[in-house]
């Protein structure tokens, strides 16, 4: 049913684009937006799903790192790597907490933290070759519906029935809150896809794929994913401060 | 118009898809919270508080020493008030007995010298009275000789001890 004019809307434009690029750049696009399905558990899936579980796979063994031989030896004055986390931590926790008081940032801010570190890792990971993984439009919308629940769980925990009982005098309300994942998850998956494919188009054409790419990634790849990956904490922090007041 | 084609799901969305990008999310969201969130938070609350109790002893040992502090300076203000009072006490008892000794001296020297005036006067007296005898012979000696006869002394006592007594009272 979702498929019937997004997916008309694509074939159209990669079609135009493979005539005007006879073939070898349309490819690089097609290939860019729909990858060869890869099996995960029998499943047909997007090979980004690979490249989500894998970065998740790092995270989680570098807060087990950290968590073993770091944390325990952080030292009063904070130095290097140490800084670096309790920036970082500071950061998302301060702008959660000064936002939604401490009932609620305690539960936003890691979340949010987790949130900006997979997108920008998920993101950066391009440069060592993989798909990044919200290149998927189903990574997207994952994060994007995590973002919706915690959103919910907030404005539950806040708010009680009188959440749902603001739909029946104006039912926009409704439509506004479902624009909130669909805004977050699109946002993210039309900034990461577009600068992926330049990215593809770059390294398809003979003559664009050294050098230039290197200084074209600071834009397409350092940039979004940092970016993004703030927009994402600081939007999901404002959406969820909507829900609550 | 073109038939709409209900082929595979734009951009490949897949629900399945989704709900096993959500268990990654759920999972890395709980992991990264107990292993990196919650212990840096913590160590950082800590550390703030630790801060915290550490400026509020600075402030009350501060405090404590800025009311030592005075106190030990009015001491120190009162010991020198003392000490300028003990020597000026000490001064006005100098000068007193200064004044005492010197007063005394002053009345000894007056006694001393009315004393010396005094033997002055005997002296003198005695001197006259030794001088009177040998002028009184002095003069029998001469007069015998200008007359050139010989008085007998207690003849001429009284002329003469009349003319001494003149004499001493000149």
């Amino acid at each position: 049913m979702y498929s019937l004019l997004g997916g008309k809307f694509t074939d159209f434009w990669r079609d135009q684009f493979s005539d005007a690029f006879s073939g070898g750049l349309g490819h690089a696009v097609d290939e860019a937006i729909n990858p060869d399905p890869v099996s995960f558990f029998g499943l047909e899936v997007n090979p980004a799903l690979y490249t989500a579980i894998i970065i998740s796979a790092i995270i989680i063994v570098f807060a087990i790192i950290l968590r073993v031989f770091v944390i325990p030896r952080f030292k009063k004055n904070p130095k290097g790597l140490q800084l670096i986390l309790e920036s970082m931590i500071g950061y998302f926790d301060r702008s959660a907490v000064n936002t939604l008081h401490k009932k609620h940032g305690g539960f936003v801010g890691p979340f949010i933290f987790t949130m900006a570190m997979f997108i920008a890792s998920g993101t950066l990971i391009e440069l060592v070759g993989l798909r990044p993984a919200f290149s998927s439009i189903n990574t997207c919308f994952a994060s994007g519906i995590a973002a919706f629940i915690v959103i919910n769980i907030c404005g539950f925990r806040e708010k009680k029935l009188k959440r749902i009982k603001r739909y029946v005098p104006n039912i926009l309300n409704l439509m506004s809150d479902i624009a909130v994942p669909l805004s977050l998850s699109l946002r993210l998956f039309g900034s990461i896809m577009s600068g992926f494919i330049i990215m593809e188009l770059l390294y398809s054409t003979v003559f664009l794929s050294f050098a230039i790419p290197s200084a074209v990634a600071i834009i397409t790849t350092f940039f979004h994913a940092v970016l993004q990956a703030y927009l994402f904490a600081t939007l999901s922090v404002i959406f969820t401060q909507e829900a609550i007041e | 118009m073109m038939p709409i084609l209900i082929s595979a799901a734009p951009l490949g969305l897949n629900l399945i898809e989704i709900l096993i990008h959500l268990f990654n999310i759920l999972i890395l969201v709980v992991v990264v919270r107990f292993l990196l969130y919650k212990p840096i938070k913590k160590f950082m609350a800590k550390r703030a508080q630790e801060y915290a109790t550490q400026a509020d002893v600075a402030e009350q040992t501060t405090g404590e020493a800025k009311e030592l502090k005075e106190k030990y300076e009015n001491l120190l203000d009162n010991a020198k008030k003392e000490a300028v009072k003990i020597t000026e006490d000490a001064l006005a008892v100098a000068n007193a007995n200064a004044d005492s000794i010197i007063c005394e001296a002053k009345k000894k020297a007056s006694v001393i010298i009315e004393k010396a005036e005094e033997e002055i006067k005997i002296k003198e007296a005695e001197e006259k009275e030794s001088m009177a005898g040998a002028i009184s012979e002095l003069a029998v000696a001469m007069a015998t000789k200008i007359i050139d006869r010989e008085f007998r002394q207690k003849d001429n006592d009284a002329v003469i001890n009349l003319l001494v007594g003149e004499w001493k009272k000149g």
